[in-house]
This record gives C-alpha cells, sequence and structure tokens, in this order.
C-alpha cells in the first residue's frame, strides 16, 4: 500500500506541476495575446500616421504677354514632375513644347481658395512670350493660369513620409480591384491568414528552391508595415499571423483596407518617400486618386511589390509588365471584361522623367518653421500633414543663391584666406506687399544654420544715414516744415562732438573734407562728417523716432556716431525699413507664410498684407530720389558701371575696419539687400561697392529679368525743379550739371544760380521781378 | 395708305418704339461704381492679367468669399504692384474690414498710380471720403465727397456719405 501510496504522490504531484505548467504557459500566452491585442488596438484606433506639413513655394502665373523664357517656365515644369511628350498632352503633367507654342496639361492641385481639376491649355508663344492662352480642346481664351507651386521642405521628425490620406469612398474601385487581385484576392473572405495562400506559397517556395512566395494578406501586409520590422524570421510572420487576425477580429474589412491604401509605400520623390495611393497617384499620374482610371489602376497595383524595379519613371518596360499582369489578373477574376481589357492594355504606360530635383531653400525654409511654431504645435506641425504656402519665388530664390555663391568666389579671390569662412546673405523682398521673394541667410545651410539675415545683430554702417537724413527732411511737428531739403548746404567739415566725456571726430573713407556741400552730395557721396552734423542739428533722437517708425527695434545708442551705423541693426529689419522707403512710407510687414490649410483643405489661417503709413509719401520719396543719385553719380555708381540699368535707387554701407560690406538697393517693385563679411567680424578689407554691390547687382539682374521697367512716380506734393546741384538754387541755361531734383511742395528753392554764365540781362530781370 | 398698310406701319412703329425702349433698358448704364474700370491702353502684360484677377476677386466677394477675395487681390497686387485696379480692389476690402488707415494708404497708392484720370479721381475720393468718415475726419470726408459730386453729380453713395457727415 505504501509503495501504491508512493507512486500515487508523485504521480499527483506530477499533475498538480503539469496543471501549474500550464497554467502559466496559458497566462503567458494570455498576456503574449493581451499584449498583441493592445499594441494592434492602440496604434489603429488613434492617429494612423504622422503627415509632415508640405511647405509650398508660391505658384507661378501664367498670362498673355508673359516672358515664359525669363520666368523659367521649363525649368519649373520638369520641378514639378511634368514631363515632355511628343503628341498633344493627354493626361495631367505632361507637355509639349515648340517654338511658337507650349501646350500642358496642369495638375490637379488643392489651394487655399479653390480646388483645381487639372484640364489641358495651351501657349502660343512668339519671341519667347506668351502671345494667346487658351484652354484646350475648346480654345477659349484664359487670362492667367496657376502652376502648382513648388514644394520646398517638409516638416518632419524623423523621416519624410509624404502621405496624403484618402478615404475609402473616394478611392475608385478599379484601384481597390486591382490592388486585391494582385495582393489578396481572398481579402473579403478569409479572417486575417488564408491558408490556401500559405499552402501555395510553401508549394511555390519549394519548387523554386527559395523563399520568394510569403503568402501574406493584404492585412498582414498591413501588419507589417504597422507594426513589426521587416526582419524574415519565423516569429516575427507569427506574430504578424497572429496581429493580423486580431486586427481582422477587431475591425471591419473597409476600414482595414483604407488603412492599408494609406499606409503602402510606393516610390520616392527626392527625399520625400512616397505613402499610400492619395501621394503615388499625384506622383506618377499628377491627378487625385478619385480620376484614376484601369490602366493607371493597375499600374499602381503592380508596384507594390516592388516600387523601384517597377516605377514607370525608371523602368518604363518593366512597369507595363506589372502592370499588364495586374490586367490580366483582374479579367481572369472577372473584375473587367476583355473589352475593358483590350484598351487598358493598349494604353501607353506614363513615361514622364523623375521630377527635377526641387529647389531648397533651408534658411527661408527655418524662417517658417520658427513663424509656424508660434501658432502650431512641433507635434502638430510633423504629424497633422497641414500644407503651408508660402511667398518664396523659387527661381529668384535659385538665381540669387547663384549670384551669392558667384559673388562669394569672386571676393575670396582677391582677399587672403583666413581660417573662418567669407559669409554672406541675401534679402529679396518685395516693398508692396512685404512678400519675402528669396532669403539666404548664410553660404552654406550644411556648415552652419545661423540666419545671418534674421539672427544675427549687424553694424550697418552708412546704409543707417539715409534713415538719418530722412529724418532731417520730415516736416517738423511743430513748425510742419521740414529742416533740410535735398539742396540744403551741409557742411562736410571737421567736427568734434563729446560723448560721455570722450571727444571724437568723424572722418571720411578718403581721409577728406569737402566743405559745403548739399544734403543730396552728402548722401551721394556717403560723407560721414556731414551726416553726423546734420544728425546733430536735428537731434539724435529724431532719428531713433524716424527709425523705429520704420521698423528698426533693436537698441539703438543715442550717440552721435548712430547715423554712421554704429548700433547694431538685425539685416531683415533694416530690409524692412527700406521697403518701406521705397514704398512710399508704407510699412508692410516681411511675410513668408501666406496661408495655412489642414489635410482636409480648410483654411486653418490666412495672412494678409498689413500696412501703415508711417511716413509721407513725398517724405520718402525723397529719400528715393536722394538714393537713385546714389546710384547715378555717387558711391553707388557701380550698378551702372556694371550694366544694370532699370530705374534704382540704392546705399553702399561698410563699416569701421572693414567689418562689413553693404548694398541695399530697389526698383519700384523689388528690393535686395546684400551683406558680405566673417562671422567673427575679421576685418574683410573691402567696402560694400566693392564687395556687396556685385552681388546685388547680379541678383537684381537676374529677378527682374522680363519684368517690364517701371520708374519711381513722384507722389502729389512734390514738386520738381531743375537745380543746379552745387549751390542747391535754380539752375539756369549754362550750369553745366543741372539736375532735376524733388521738393516738399512749398520748399522748392526760389533764388537763381548766379554761379554759372547765362544772358545777364535775364538775369537782372529776375532778381527785378522777383 | 390702305387699312392694311397703315395697320403694318402703325404695328411696324410701336414695334420699334417698344423695341428702342427695351434696348435701352437693356443697354442702361450700370451704376457708375459697378462698372469695370477699362484698362490704360499702355498697361503691362502684368497689369492685365491683374485687373482680370481683380475681376475674378470681385466675383469672389459677390459670393461672400471675403477672405478668399483678398487672397485673389494679393496675388494681384503681388503680380502688378503697379496695378491701379488691385490697389483700389484692396483699398475697398480695407474699407469692408474697417481698417480705413489701410484703406486711405491704398487710395494714396492708386492716386499715385491714374494722375489725374478723371476715370478713377471720383473712385479714389469716395474710397477716401469713406474711409476718412470712418477715422472719425469728417471735415476730410465731406471734402472727398463733395469731390466725387463735383466729378459724379448723381453718385448715390457719396450724397448719402455727405448727409451723414454734415456739420451738425
Amino acid at each position: 500500500m505504501r509503495s501504491l501510496a508512493g507512486s500515487r504522490k508523485p504521480r499527483r504531484r506530477r499533475r498538480v506541476r503539469r496543471i501549474w505548467w500550464g497554467a502559466a504557459a496559458l497566462a503567458l500566452v494570455a498576456g503574449y495575446l493581451g499584449s498583441l491585442y493592445v499594441t494592434v488596438t492602440s496604434r489603429f484606433e488613434g492617429p494612423h500616421w504622422k503627415v509632415p506639413s508640405t511647405v509650398y513655394a508660391e505658384p507661378v502665373t501664367i498670362y498673355p504677354g508673359m516672358d515664359v523664357s525669363a520666368h523659367h517656365i521649363h525649368d519649373r515644369l520638369l520641378r514639378l514632375g511634368y514631363g515632355p511628350v511628343t503628341a498633344a498632352p493627354r493626361r495631367p503633367g505632361e507637355f509639349r513644347w515648340n517654338d511658337d507654342r507650349l501646350e500642358l496639361y496642369l495638375q490637379d492641385f488643392v489651394y487655399p481658395d479653390h480646388a483645381v481639376e487639372g484640364f489641358p491649355v495651351a501657349a502660343d508663344l512668339r519671341d519667347r512670350r506668351v502671345v494667346r492662352l487658351i484652354r484646350l480642346p475648346d480654345n477659349a481664351p484664359l487670362t492667367s493660369v496657376d502652376l502648382e507651386p513648388e514644394v520646398i521642405a517638409g516638416l518632419f521628425d524623423e523621416s519624410w513620409e509624404g502621405r496624403r490620406l484618402v478615404r475609402l469612398g473616394d478611392v475608385p474601385p478599379v484601384l481597390t480591384d486591382a490592388i486585391l487581385a494582385v495582393e489578396d484576392a481572398r481579402f473579403y473572405e478569409h479572417w486575417g491568414i488564408d491558408p490556401r495562400s500559405i499552402a501555395r506559397a510553401i508549394w511555390t517556395d519549394l519548387k523554386e528552391g527559395e523563399f520568394t512566395q510569403g503568402g501574406s494578406t493584404l492585412t498582414q501586409q498591413l501588419v507589417k508595415n504597422f507594426y513589426l520590422t521587416q526582419e524574415r524570421t519565423l516569429y516575427r510572420k507569427i506574430t504578424e499571423a497572429i496581429m493580423a487576425v486580431i486586427l481582422e477580429a477587431r475591425y471591419d474589412k473597409r476600414a482595414i483596407l483604407e488603412a492599408y491604401l494609406n499606409e503602402i509605400y510606393l516610390g520616392q520623390r527626392g527625399e520625400m518617400g512616397v505613402y499610400g495611393v492619395g501621394e503615388a497617384s499625384r506622383l506618377y499620374f499628377g491627378k487625385d486618386v478619385e480620376r484614376l482610371t484601369l490602366p493607371e489602376a493597375a499600374l499602381l497595383a503592380g508596384m507594390i511589390r516592388s516600387p523601384r524595379a517597377y516605377n514607370p519613371q525608371i523602368n518604363p518596360d518593366r512597369a507595363r509588365t506589372a502592370r499588364d499582369r495586374v490586367i490580366h489578373r483582374m479579367l481572369a477574376l472577372k473584375k473587367i471584361d476583355a473589352d475593358e481589357a483590350r484598351e487598358a492594355l493598349a494604353e501607353p504606360v506614363p513615361t514622364r522623367p523623375k521630377a527635377r530635383a526641387a529647389v531648397r531653400a533651408p534658411y527661408f525654409v527655418d524662417v517658417v518653421r520658427e513663424q509656424l511654431e508660434r501658432l502650431y504645435s512641433r507635434d502638430v506641425l510633423t504629424s497633422e500633414g497641414l500644407r503651408v504656402f508660402t511667398s518664396l519665388d523659387v527661381e529668384a530664390q535659385r538665381n540669387t543663391e547663384e549670384a551669392l555663391r558667384a559673388g562669394i568666389a569672386a571676393i575670396e579671390r582677391r582677399i587672403p584666406k583666413g581660417d573662418d569662412p567669407l559669409e554672406g546673405g541675401v534679402i529679396v523682398i518685395q516693398p508692396q506687399t512685404g512678400y519675402i521673394r528669396a532669403l539666404i541667410g548664410g553660404r552654406d545651410y550644411a556648415e552652419t544654420q545661423f540666419n545671418r539675415m534674421t539672427q544675427a545683430h549687424r553694424q550697418p554702417g552708412s546704409l543707417f544715414k539715409p534713415l538719418a537724413y530722412l529724418a532731417a527732411l520730415r516736416r517738423d511737428g511743430e513748425t510742419g516744415s521740414p529742416r533740410y531739403t535735398p539742396v540744403s548746404v551741409v557742411q562736410d567739415a571737421p567736427l568734434t562732438v563729446v560723448t560721455n566725456g570722450r571727444s571724437w571726430t568723424p572722418q571720411n573713407y578718403d581721409k577728406l573734407y569737402h566743405g559745403p556741400v548739399t544734403l543730396r552730395t552728402a548722401l551721394e557721396y556717403s560723407f560721414n562728417a556731414a551726416a553726423v552734423g546734420v544728425a546733430q542739428d536735428i537731434g539724435v533722437e529724431r532719428v531713433i523716432a524716424t527709425a523705429r517708425a520704420l521698423g528698426i527695434t533693436t537698441p539703438l545708442q543715442a550717440v552721435p556716431s548712430l547715423v554712421l551705423g554704429t548700433s547694431e541693426v538685425i539685416p531683415l529689419e533694416l530690409a524692412g525699413a527700406y521697403a518701406a522707403v521705397a514704398n512710399f512710407g508704407t510699412k508692410t510687414e516681411p511675410l513668408v507664410i501666406k496661408a495655412v490649410m489642414d489635410q482636409d483643405g480648410r483654411v486653418l489661417s490666412r495672412k494678409e498684407i498689413a500696412v501703415e503709413q508711417v511716413v509721407s509719401p513725398e517724405e520718402a520719396y525723397l529719400i528715393t530720389s536722394l538714393l537713385q543719385g546714389v546710384v547715378e553719380r555717387g558711391t553707388g555708381r557701380g550698378v551702372r558701371a556694371l550694366g544694370f540699368d532699370r530705374p534704382v535707387a540704392g546705399k553702399t554701407g561698410t563699416t569701421s575696419d572693414f567689418r562689413d560690406a553693404w548694398f541695399v538697393g530697389y526698383t519700384p517693385d523689388t528690393l535686395a539687400l546684400v551683406w558680405v563679411g566673417f562671422d567673427h567680424n575679421r576685418p574683410l578689407q573691402l567696402t560694400g561697392a566693392q564687395a556687396a554691390l556685385p552681388i546685388w547687382t547680379d541678383v537684381m539682374r537676374r529677378v527682374t529679368e522680363g519684368e517690364p521697367p517701371t520708374d519711381f512716380t513722384p507722389p502729389p506734393g512734390i514738386v520738381l525743379r531743375q537745380v543746379d546741384p552745387a549751390s542747391g538754387l535754380l539752375s539756369n541755361r549754362q550750369c553745366p550739371d543741372a539736375i532735376t531734383e524733388a521738393f516738399l511742395a512749398g520748399t522748392e528753392p526760389t533764388g537763381w544760380c548766379g554761379d554759372h554764365g547765362g544772358p545777364r540781362f535775364l538775369w537782372w530781370l529776375r532778381r527785378v521781378l522777383g | 395708305m390702305t387699312a392694311g398698310s397703315r395697320r403694318i406701319a402703325v404695328r411696324s412703329i410701336t414695334a420699334a418704339v417698344v423695341w428702342v425702349a427695351l434696348w435701352g433698358c437693356a443697354v442702361k448704364p450700370l451704376s457708375t461704381a459697378d462698372q469695370p474700370i477699362p484698362l490704360a491702353a499702355a498697361a503691362s502684360p502684368q497689369v492685365v492679367a491683374a485687373y482680370h484677377l481683380v475681376e475674378d476677386g470681385k466675383q469672389q466677394l459677390a459670393l461672400g468669399q471675403t477672405g478668399a477675395a483678398i487672397a485673389t487681390f494679393q496675388k494681384a497686387l503681388a503680380l502688378a504692384p503697379s496695378s491701379p485696379h488691385a490697389n483700389l480692389a484692396l483699398g475697398e476690402a480695407k474699407l469692408r474690414q474697417a481698417d480705413y488707415r489701410g484703406a486711405l494708404v491704398y487710395g494714396d497708392r492708386v492716386a499715385r498710380l491714374v494722375g489725374d484720370d478723371p476715370e478713377w479721381l471720383w473712385r479714389i475720393a469716395l474710397l477716401r471720403g469713406q474711409a476718412y468718415e470712418g477715422v472719425g475726419d469728417r471735415t476730410r470726408a465731406r471734402a472727398a465727397y463733395r469731390d466725387v459730386l463735383g466729378v459724379d453729380p448723381n453718385n448715390v453713395e457719396a450724397r448719402a456719405g455727405l448727409d451723414r457727415v454734415a456739420p451738425e
């Protein structure tokens, strides 16, 4: 009995142990399944994807009269992914360019105000200009069309996954049929895994002796992409299968299919990965997914296996083979009939080349990002798929980059090599709108992301003088009259001022004093002593007030040297101040973001041009007129020597010890500011006229190409008189260098020049008649 | 003349009168404010394109799409900063938004761009009158409304404006 009982005990113990083990194993399995369940549901029920925000440049408007060559329309089309074709364009994203005609099929695009469904247009050309713009095929005349804006950046966390989310209801059945036909024909019948497919895959693998067929259902593919790594292990495969079953048990087929359509990787556009059928439809066919045709849908479905191998832009023949395989499969599954298949098979594969590399404007994008981060959290910016429309003119940016690069290289050939690299920056701004058209904050963003146009504080040197002269030319609040006119005689003579117990005597660049000169001459030749004298006369506080009115916010020291630009400013603010002068005294806030949309097409914010009259139009015009003289006769005459012949106003700037070289100048419609120097203030040993002016001229020549030349129109309240520049008096016929001078009405001179010859009786008559 | 031919003559005359009356109604000028301002003959292609954009923007405005309309006007301005049409449209938009100082800025711009073109003068004056009225400068508003009436004595808006800002 003992022995029997003794043998029973271990058996019972073994049984208990087995139960324990079983329970533990069950608990383990349950825990494992539970954790998989939580993983599956938590991701599937939250936001599925982090969709980066997309930053767009300004769209380009094509209109009758436009110079298509000057606006680089061909390059723009290639960057936008348009492909040249030899026959008439039949699909969005195609164009045909003959000498006298451009035909293009616009691509679909959703703008902040309206959505455009791509349509064919033609522009008849003569001498590179559009003479007629029509809609095809009905030849209806058009007044203008927009080319879609170029993407200049994505705002993302880890990788740039371009994704345009679609709802299943918006996806044409032909696309889902095509995808299901080749990826998972029994999708609506299985419960996540398909034993029949697995068996078939195993059989094929055994036959071919390698592991090629996965037999994965569409749900398994989704699980693999969504939750798991791409490694090929049995454990991963089992996990995938279990998760697929959980997914199917928990969610309906439509939700799974919709997620799959948005998840699949379908290629690459530059740095951006193309995910989902929405984005892919735009990339390969230039249209929304809703409008895909059977052959297009089949092509996309065929690419899923290997987006690179079957990419029609790289391997059109292989893409066609893959597409045809899908069409045949759809026919076999009776998703289409024989006629439809025949027609689809006859369609050529779109063969437009890969889009040319996009223009990047990293410093500009940083400014955009900074401004966006004031409105939206970083998380929203990198995951909510916002679409940000900016003021950047891609061609202006590209041209400005080229001009700066060439200009810096030319300077480097003239100066001794040092440890730190020569730096430079450019801002191009449209004064009337405040739109920043181009922005470069340094010579190499990869080297340093510090933006020298928006973050640096630099001494402006003589660029500050026009602000001081503007203060002198403005009407006094009390008397209603200005203290100076452009022909007021000022003294360019030794002048010693005492500040904080220290005396200081400003000197000129040429180490000479030029005696009594008109205010115009003093500015045109940038005489330091004269400028300090004028500022001392009107009071430095008045200069500061004018600078503040024009938008300078940095601390300005109320010292006599302020007028020579010794207080540091932010270059962007300086450009804004000059833009206000160029814009007849109206300050417009420099603007980079025009509108922000969410991924459903709702406009979240829209930036309107903000205008404020900070100086009267006529006072501002006086400065423009003086700055025109700088370019015609003064320190900026190199602009003319370099062949830029548009009406232009400008000013050179050089700081003490040649640390900063500046040039700012503007036509009526475009302003550019250029800075060249070293980050650590090493002397450049070149003036603004030598270093910055040539770059400015190159920039302006490029960005104004094709624009009609316009002149500065004097506003009401300005009177123009012919004066002798030396005396500032009305000129007589003998005055050799008479110029047209602008005055605030009522301040024009009444006396006649007596320094030059002339009929004496006329001179006498004028004196008698007053 | 037979009775028949007389009847035909009477009918013809009646028909002609009715036709002329109808034609008169049909071609009766719109209120001057609604008429598009013609483009200057020497307008640059950009200015012409901006003009058409402004017309598009006005249609958006009529549909109540104010934000979209202003964006279109701004697009026109960016395309052709010297477009008087774009500047006037933005001035009028500012007026609608009660940004009267902004409206005055655009009014001044238009004035600079068009010189003394009578086609524009009364429109600029009307814009200024309404903007000055908005900022409470009744004296300047009165003067501006009178300028409008000097060019267009039947201008209803200017007359109403003048009544509003008449000295008490």
